[in-house]
């Protein structure tokens, strides 16, 4: 078999990684690092002007890299 | 488990793991080169991965972002509360702490404690003070007796909270009505003259005795000696200028005296009056106070008797209104102070801009030829660089008052000598031709007219170039100023610097 094109194979990488990340599943890409998400609840904040909102949870994603 | 990631990606492209390893390895690869050469490198669909302190940094792409955070599309942020009154979701305190609605014109009995404060007790009516507060004035007629519907002379009354006065504020200050609890009708009825007194008086009395207002005439011809103080205090307090402080104890002390006057169960107290007159009670002045009371037209009668009505008010309400009126008149002269400086500020610019316009140009430069410099040329003494090309660029150099003066006397220039070649330097060609004959006739004519002309001799692309020579410099700066001062002129305007053979 032929080796893939550095394009296809870079695609490729950026569609594991996002579903992976979707399901809240890491990544570790060798000699690069590791791709994962954070998980923040929602919560209260306090604006500038004294109002109070709640803000919706979100995934963060987060990149450890490999030294 | 955990991802094989080559192992994926080959099933995805239908490739081997080995092939597959190698090429991720070599985007790896490529990725940190980037990185480390340009300072970012981006991978479509993934993100950007930045370096930063010998390690990588990933700033992940919009579109990864929100994909991975679909499961919460449509979860904006929640306002929970908004405004003073807020309170901390912690503590369940107000966060800034509950503001007291307060309506000036909205007074209520259980509010009204200064009224209360403010009440006349019996036994203070001897012991007028200026600075006692009054909201009311009692009305002394038949206290003397001891009328208990009057309720001056009976302590059960004042035991009582005293009457609560509301009014309503109509659109002027003129139109101010009283309205009175109960007002005893013998008192109506001796008042039935003054009721046309609008702004003091109400015209929607009713029999029962209470206390009552009645209107104080500050006019000083109604009461010369006796109110001249009190015309002087209104007079005074019509001035929008004064101290509030001032104004305010001055209606006091107005209200004071017109207190007095009313009370008889003392005696009355008029303002130069002296107090041992107990018992008596001068209605004389007063029965001419209800006859002459009707306000007349007159705007300063009005306005008495609107201070009046101020003093009378509760304290807290003339101390608004009075706050209003300073209020007002300092905002008028903030306004005229903005205004004052902002012309000064426009009269100052006008100044600046006639003066730079009126400036003599002190920027003019001399004329180029006087200022600029001979251009910086380098010194081509060990090499013939300069060749007729460059020559014939060099930018025309600006006189300079040496050059001139070197001109006059000048022996590079113009002498009956020939040009040496073994002294070297440079030299202005004018001519160029293979004759010989030629070239010596041209040097001949230069040479009558006082230059230091000479044939010289050049090899140039192997060729042989007789050329006339004007002139030996010792520099080629020197050469080419005065190349570019005769040029056109004395000498022909092809004329170009070259070094003596």
């Amino acid at each position: 078999m032929q080796a893939p094109p550095r394009d296809q194979v870079e695609s490729v990488l950026a569609d594991i990684v996002k579903e992976y990340l979707s399901r809240g599943e890491a990544v570790r890409v060798t000699g690069l690092g590791s791709f994962s998400v954070r998980h923040q609840n929602s919560s209260i904040e306090r604006t500038g002007s004294g109002e109070l909102k709640m803000r919706p949870p979100i995934d963060e994603i987060v990149f450890t890299p490999e030294p | 488990m955990p991802l094989d990631l080559e192992t994926e990606i080959a099933r995805r492209l239908d490739a081997s793991p080995e092939a597959v390893s190698d090429v991720l390895a070599t985007v790896v690869e490529r990725i940190r080169q980037q990185v480390s050469y340009y300072g970012y490198a981006r991978v479509a669909g993934l993100g950007t991965f930045r370096g930063a302190e010998d390690c990588l940094v990933f700033e992940p792409d919009p579109t990864l972002a929100e994909h991975v955070n679909l499961k919460f599309v449509g979860l904006d942020e929640l306002l929970v509360s908004s405004g003073p009154g807020v309170r901390d979701a912690d503590t369940k305190e107000p966060a800034y702490g509950e503001l007291d609605a307060f309506d000036p014109f909205e007074r209520a009995p259980e509010q009204d404690e200064v009224e209360a404060e403010a009440a006349i007790e019996p036994e203070a009516e001897a012991d007028l003070d200026a600075d006692v507060e009054w909201s009311m004035a009692w009305d002394a007629e038949g206290d003397a007796e001891g009328d208990a519907d009057v309720g001056t002379g009976e302590d059960d009354d004042f035991e009582e909270e005293p009457p609560v006065y509301t009014f309503r504020e109509e659109e002027s200050v003129d139109d101010v009505v009283w309205e009175e609890e109960d007002r005893p009708a013998a008192e109506r009825d001796a008042d039935e003259d003054t009721e046309d007194q609008a702004p003091y008086g109400d015209e929607s009395l009713d029999d029962s005795p209470s206390v009552q207002w009645r209107p104080i005439d500050l006019r000083p011809e109604s009461r010369e000696d006796d109110h001249e103080e009190v015309a002087a205090a209104a007079a005074g307090a019509a001035s929008a200028d004064h101290d509030f402080d001032d104004a305010e104890s001055e209606v006091n002390e107005e209200v004071a005296y017109a207190e007095e006057d009313e009370i008889g169960a003392e005696g009355a107290f008029e303002p130069e009056v002296e107090t041992g007159a107990e018992g008596e009670f001068e209605s004389d002045a007063l029965d001419e106070f209800d006859e002459e009371a009707v306000v007349a037209a007159s705007e300063s009668e009005t306005e008495r008797g609107t201070r009046l009505h101020e003093s009378l008010l509760s304290p807290t309400d003339a101390v608004r209104r009075h706050a209003r009126a300073s209020a007002r008149s300092t905002g008028e002269r903030n306004r005229s102070v903005i205004w004052l400086g902002a012309g000064v500020i426009v009269l100052v610019a006008i100044a600046a801009v006639v003066f730079f316009a009126l400036r003599p140009d002190e920027s003019q430069a001399p004329p180029l030829a006087e200022q600029m410099e001979p251009p910086a040329i380098p010194d081509t003494s060990a090499s013939s660089a300069v060749d007729e090309t460059t020559a014939a660029e060099m930018p025309p150099a600006a006189l300079s008052e040496e050059a001139e003066a070197e001109d006059d006397d000048s022996t590079p220039l113009r002498s009956s000598e020939g040009i040496d070649p073994s002294e070297g330097g440079y030299t202005i060609i004018v001519y160029s031709e293979s004759s010989e004959q030629q070239a010596s006739d041209v040097a001949a004519q230069y040479r009558g007219e006082g230059f230091r002309a000479d044939v010289l001799e050049y090899e140039d692309d192997g060729a042989t170039h007789l050329r006339v020579g004007i002139g030996q410099f010792t520099t080629l700066t020197e050469a080419a100023e005065t190349r570019n001062r005769l040029a056109g002129n004395e000498l022909p305007g092809d004329a170009w610097v070259r070094r003596v053979p």
